[in-house]
């Protein structure tokens, strides 16, 4: 296919929904006088335009809004509160309901949840504190780190 | 005598929760939409899901509806929108269907009946092979007439890319329905 032709059938298409302009409309018209491949594409598409304008075959059954309401209904008995007279309200209400929750829940917490702990010696702590033997320093010279040591840990000074 | 209630005016009773305005809005627009999502779709039961869940949503989602377009449009939107999601969930493919040169060639001794027959099945089958944007854009233009404006808001995409997909369809569309007489 030329792409002059590729143009042409592109306004065909544009022409078939009535949104080409007159000057294109007019330069279409010529290049189908001239070209039977285009006109063939043209009438094709008119027929094909025909065709899927037809009512379609089927139809909704009767019970087809018998379905849908009870589809709503069943949806609108969980989730509605018919005690709010606005729909509009209902996210408003539902979100301030959420809100109110949690803050009775920070201060239910505040009021009856357990007094905060005091830090306590941790076990790894006590066990040192246990095997600490003092005994080990009594060798060592009296000026040397670890006598000082020993005598800070047992009260007294330097 | 009273005077006929404007779609916006019955979409905005809806939301409101007015289940008489729903029912005017459903009888108004359901043969329209129903139409289009069997065209889509190419099966009545699976059609009338669609149209179900298609009007389940214009309730549910009545009070989101800002009037920024036509209702008609907003209504379509949601049509084409549902067919889109489960045409991605069923992921169905295009069933094998005779060929034009087949039913041509018992043509001459069909019946009139028959022959429109053998035509809507060809086109469904046409259309059925052609990807789902291209063949919504189509539906949309040729089947429920609506200009592209319209298109373009209710598949959210722009002006160019309606006339686009447009041309593409009926490209395919041709090609489709004409490879039988090569042979």
């Amino acid at each position: 296919m030329k792409t002059n032709c590729r143009k042409m059938r592109k306004w065909a298409s544009l022409d078939l929904d009535g949104r080409l302009p007159p000057p294109r409309s007019r330069a279409l018209g010529q290049h189908l006088s001239r070209c039977p491949a285009c006109r063939a594409w043209q009438e094709q598409q008119e027929e094909l335009a025909a065709l899927l304008a037809t009512p379609v075959p089927g139809q909704l059954s009767p019970l087809f809004a018998l379905h849908l309401s009870q589809r709503i209904t069943a949806r609108r008995s969980r989730w509605s509160f018919p005690w709010l007279p606005l729909p509009t309200l209902r996210p408003l209400a539902l979100r301030t309901g959420t809100l109110l929750l949690f803050l009775a829940a920070v201060a239910a917490g505040f009021r009856f949840g357990a007094p905060p702990r005091p830090p306590t010696v941790g076990n790894g702590t006590l066990a040192f504190n246990r095997t600490l033997n003092l005994e080990l320093f009594a060798d060592l010279p009296a000026d040397s780190f670890g006598a000082v040591y020993a005598d800070l840990l047992q009260g007294g000074r330097p | 005598m009273p005077v006929e209630s404007t779609d916006c005016e019955l979409l905005r009773r809806v939301a409101g929760g007015d289940e008489t305005a729903f029912a005017l809005l459903l009888k108004r627009h359901q043969d329209k939409i129903y139409a289009l999502i069997y065209r889509y779709v190419h099966d009545a039961a699976a059609a009338e899901d669609l149209c179900q869940d298609t009007f389940f949503k214009v309730w549910k989602y009545a009070r989101t509806f800002r009037g920024q377009a036509a209702v008609r449009t907003w209504l379509y939107r949601l049509a084409v929108n549902t067919c889109l999601n489960y045409r991605e969930k069923q992921r169905i493919r295009p069933r094998t269907l005779p060929l034009t040169a087949d039913i041509q060639s018992d043509g001459g001794q069909a019946d009139d009946e028959l022959r429109a027959a053998g035509r809507e099945e060809l086109l469904q089958q046409a259309l059925s092979r052609l990807p789902e944007r291209q063949r919504m854009a189509v539906l949309l233009a040729s089947f429920s007439g609506h200009s592209y404006e319209e298109i373009a808001q209710i598949m959210d995409v722009s002006l160019g890319a309606v006339e686009s997909l447009l041309f593409r369809a009926r490209q395919n569309l041709a090609a489709q329905l004409r490879r039988p007489e090569k042979k």
